[in-house]
């Protein structure tokens, strides 16, 4: 098989390569979007867990 | 003593017997639809409108009409099914006698499928009554008329118990109508197809007992599924 | 053994054999993945009839084959979670469904850019294809429950009943979609029509199908993750997780 062939897929190109491109793409979209999920939640738990921190400080300093 | 007493309360406020509980929730439900007519009339009126919609929208010509009818008169009376099912539940999910039922002592299951009844009797029923008249409109000849009408009187019973599972798991949701439709239209095509099929063929000419005996079986395993599982969907959504 | 399956039971615990799991499936995927692509094709001689085009069906069989596993999964741990009550196969269940959905549309796609040049349109209502749109409806009507309720436990409650409803309807749908195409036309060719198929053709398949489940329990279990994170925000060891990252 030539690489002519092989990209030409024996002028089924037009379909051939968007399907695996489509597949390919839409893969690896639905393999990034939990890991930034992950990150992102892990961040708004740190930040959320930040604040309540400095909300009881603040509290036990006004019991004083 | 006290505990005897209080036995001896909870027995009297129990009614005889299920059935009797069933009976009594038919007789209630079609006595409030009788008082809230616009509820069930207008999904009719939305039946005929859709219906006579197609002459306008496609061609007045007898042979396409008579050629599109049957699939027209079905697509038109499951929406109108779907609109009523919304109803279902929903006053007396409001007024909390939904809760009541699920509380009563008697099988749930058995109470949801006298509300379903009582439903189809008021939406499903007239829809079949007005069916001649619209078959008509549509020019369907009197032989394909009956096998529509044998269709629908099987179909729409099956209709009404899988969207009571849908109306059951919607049931306190704002926009419930639209996701009803989303999840009950994909599980209704089978009927869709058996049903349609079957006129289509009447008009050719075939034997149609085969399409209609799964329509029957169809309704029948609805018959003894979907109860069930919208008193559990009930029990879900209600606590 | 006891005690593994009632770990399993504990998020902390699911979280981290999943954890521990997913480097291995993702290898596993990326590797016959490889494979798949260069035997499907490159090794893979032409097919006599649809020559180039047959190519195809290596990405259009395991997205098929997957769009229906997926419910078949989502069906399992829905009856797991209805019957005993474990929280965690109802997280299952929720994040299995973006992705049955994603695989139900790929089969979609690529079925009818296969179609395009094999039966001269992108879109026949063939037998498989109006399937497996009706599957992507499934699929849309439980995401649109799950994502309407917003109580989580009714909401997961709920969208279970409905994924067992769709199982039961899912042979009656298919059974009544192949009678009613073959009333209305006869057999097209199909994508899958060959009595034989070479090994050379068949080898790249089977690890394209590899692939696709190792993808699809790596990302499941990735997600998974994710969701008990935030269920369980409230516990000691989330807390702990947070603080060391």
């Amino acid at each position: 098989m030539t690489l002519q062939h092989f990209f030409s897929m024996g002028g089924y190109a037009r379909y051939v390569w968007p399907c695996y491109g489509l597949v390919i793409g839409l893969l690896l979209v639905n393999w990034w979007l939990p890991l930034r999920r992950k990150r992102y939640i892990i961040k708004m738990l740190a930040r959320r867990m930040a604040y309540l921190d400095k909300e009881a400080l603040a509290k036990e300093r006004q019991g004083e | 003593m006290v505990e005897a007493s209080h036995k001896l309360y909870v027995k009297k406020a129990v009614p005889a017997s299920a059935w009797r509980a069933c009976l009594q929730v038919l007789r209630r439900d079609l006595l409030l639809s009788l008082r809230r007519r616009s509820e069930f009339s207008n999904p009719l009126f939305f039946y005929v409108i859709v219906v006579s919609l197609f002459p306008l929208a496609i061609s007045p010509a007898p042979k396409t009409l008579q050629m599109i009818a049957p699939g027209v008169i079905w697509v038109a009376a499951l929406l109108a099914t779907l609109l009523a099912l919304e109803h279902l539940f929903r006053s007396d999910y409001d007024d909390g006698s939904l809760e009541q039922l699920v509380l009563s002592p008697h099988p749930l299951a058995a109470l949801v499928f006298a509300k379903v009844v009582a439903h189809w009797l008021v939406t499903g029923l007239p829809l079949l009554l007005l069916t001649p008249m619209l078959a008509m409109f549509l020019h369907l000849s009197a032989q394909q008329t009956s096998i529509l009408l044998l269709t629908l009187f099987l179909g729409t019973p099956t209709l009404s118990l899988l969207g009571a599972v849908g109306a059951a798991l919607t049931v306190g949701l704002r926009n419930r109508g639209l996701l009803l439709a989303l999840l009950i239209l994909p599980l209704y095509i089978p009927v869709l197809i058996f049903a349609v099929a079957s006129v289509v063929n009447a008009g050719v000419g075939v034997v149609v007992t085969g399409q209609l005996a799964v329509l029957g079986a169809l309704c029948v395993l609805a018959l003894c599924l979907t109860p069930v599982t919208t008193a559990a969907a009930l029990k879900v959504t209600l606590t | 053994m006891w005690t593994f399956i009632h770990k399993l039971g504990s998020p902390k615990h699911c979280y981290r054999i999943a954890g521990y799991f997913i480097p291995y499936l993702g290898t596993i995927s990326i590797v016959c993945f490889i494979y798949g692509l260069v035997g499907g094709l490159i090794l893979a001689p032409a097919d006599y009839q649809q020559g180039d085009g047959f190519r195809i069906i290596y990405v259009h069989v395991p997205s098929a084959f997957l769009s229906l596993s997926v419910y078949m999964v989502m069906a399992l741990s829905a009856t797991v979670s209805l019957i005993w009550r474990i929280k965690m196969a109802d997280v299952i269940t929720k994040v299995s469904a973006p992705l049955g959905a994603t695989f139900t549309f790929l089969a979609l796609v690529t079925g009818s850019l296969w179609g395009k040049p094999m039966w001269g349109t992108y879109w026949v209502w063939d037998a498989r294809l109006t399937s497996e749109l009706i599957l992507l409806f499934l699929y849309v009507g439980y995401m649109a429950l799950e994502s309407a309720l917003e109580d989580r436990h009714m909401a997961a409650r709920a969208s279970n009943i409905l994924v067992l409803v769709g199982v039961v309807n899912i042979p009656i749908i298919h059974y009544s979609v192949v009678w009613w195409n073959t009333l209305h036309q006869g057999a097209s060719i199909s994508l899958l029509n060959k009595p034989t198929i070479a090994p050379s053709m068949l080898y790249p398949l089977l690890a394209m199908l590899v692939a696709f489940m190792a993808f699809f329990f790596a990302v499941m279990l990735m997600r998974a993750r994710c969701e008990i994170l935030l269920r369980e925000q409230k516990s000691n060891w989330v807390k702990e997780l947070v603080q060391t990252t």
